[in-house]
């Protein structure tokens, strides 16, 4: 049995009940939310290896018609089925290589879309 | 169940040894996570590096800042796992938690998320009431709050619980997401092989129906010794089959911090028995 000390100081230190069941409430409303987002994974949502977002294609093209296919995993340490590389990619690789002229990007199930560089 | 707990979360009482190893846990991966990423980081925040924020064109913390805020996070864990100073310790390792995930989106991992959790959580604890530096001297308290020991059982239910519901796609119940996963592997390959499309298949389902089972059953008092073992096993299993070894350990680990605590959060016996 906890004495009536220990129990009236450890009460005293519980934060309020609203807060515990904001924090709980928040735990579970944030997962449910990115249940119904239009692609998975998704960050906070525990939404582990639940489905397989595969990296696209990244082709490089130079003036002069040359071309090359990058290695995206010479790019990245550590690869995240939640980030959308398509996005961040492009831009990166222009900003790295000024004679770069545009970007190809080929993803799963859609039309390759070309990003010029500035 | 949850008029149960809206009882147990003002008026559950444990041990501070409950709180103590739950911390001394915590600790550890804590102190391991940042080993890992102090060693990961020159080639994430390298000068070729991709670097993904948040919010698309958003600056972005320099690397020197990040890597100030691991050296950070290791200072902190120590301080957190030995029970020294432990709420700055607590605060401290949250802060730098906090830092190196916001300062770029390939640094979220959902058990740094967990992690964080737990560490907010328990610093607002009284986690330090036992297996502590700080414990000497004193009378230390028979029972504590268990408000965040109840918290933390319904942390880990909700990963459970949102890992299985996430699972439910054609891609996943396939067995194609399994596959993918495993192919990385000695043992999954082989695994996958054996299997064929059919038993990837059965895998994938089984592995959906043992995460709802598990996320329900560590909440009750009838099945937790049940599901801590099944659980353990599903992690071992997962450690096994799956290349990312450290990761799904520290992972693993985590989950575990649940698995601690004597009884579970909504039963009468925890009220004060633990």
């Amino acid at each position: 049995m906890p004495n009536t000390a220990d129990l009236t100081g450890s009460l005293r230190s519980s934060p309020s009940r609203m807060v515990l069941w904001a924090w709980l409430a928040l735990q579970l409303v944030v997962p449910t939310a990115l249940l119904f987002a239009p692609s998975r994974p998704r960050p906070f949502g525990w939404q582990m290896y639940s489905a397989t977002r595969p990296t696209p294609a990244f082709t490089l093209e130079w003036p002069g018609d040359s071309t090359g296919l990058l290695d995206i995993n010479a790019l990245l340490p550590r690869r995240r089925g939640e980030i959308a590389y398509a996005r961040y990619v492009p831009p990166h690789l222009c900003a790295q290589d000024s004679t770069l002229r545009s970007v190809v990007v080929t993803e799963r199930g859609k039309a390759p879309s070309r990003v010029m560089c500035p | 169940m949850p008029v149960r707990l809206f009882d147990d979360l003002g008026a559950r009482t444990v041990s501070p040894r409950v709180l103590g190893n739950m911390r001394a846990l915590v600790g550890v991966v804590a102190v391991a996570k940042s080993l890992i990423l102090l060693d990961l980081a020159p080639r994430m925040l390298g000068p070729d590096a991709l670097r993904v924020p948040w919010i698309f064109g958003l600056p972005q913390l320099d690397a020197q800042t990040v890597q100030i805020a691991l050296v950070v996070w290791l200072v902190a864990a120590v301080a957190f796992l030995i029970g020294w100073q432990f709420r700055a310790a607590a605060l401290l390792l949250a802060a730098s938690i906090a830092v190196v995930l916001s300062s770029d989106q390939h640094f979220f991992q959902n058990h740094v998320y967990l992690l964080l959790l737990l560490v907010i959580l328990l610093g607002f604890s009284a986690a330090d009431g036992a297996l502590s530096v700080s414990q000497r001297g004193g009378a230390a308290p028979q029972h504590v709050p268990g408000w965040p020991v109840t918290l933390i059982q319904w942390q880990v239910s909700i990963v459970y619980l949102f890992g299985a519901l996430s699972k439910l796609n054609i891609d996943y119940l396939s067995g194609a997401t399994t596959a993918g996963a495993w192919l990385n592997g000695a043992t999954g390959s082989w695994l996958v092989g054996v299997a064929g499309s059919a038993g990837m298949i059965t895998f994938s389902v089984a592995s959906v129906v043992l995460e709802l089972w598990l996320a329900f059953s560590l909440l009750s008092q009838t099945r937790r010794l049940a599901a801590i073992v099944v659980g353990v096993l599903f992690h071992l299993g997962l450690i096994v089959t799956i290349p990312e070894r450290a990761d799904l350990t520290i992972f693993s680990l985590l989950m575990f911090t649940a698995y601690l605590p004597p009884t579970a959060p909504s039963t009468t016996a925890s009220r004060s028995a633990v």
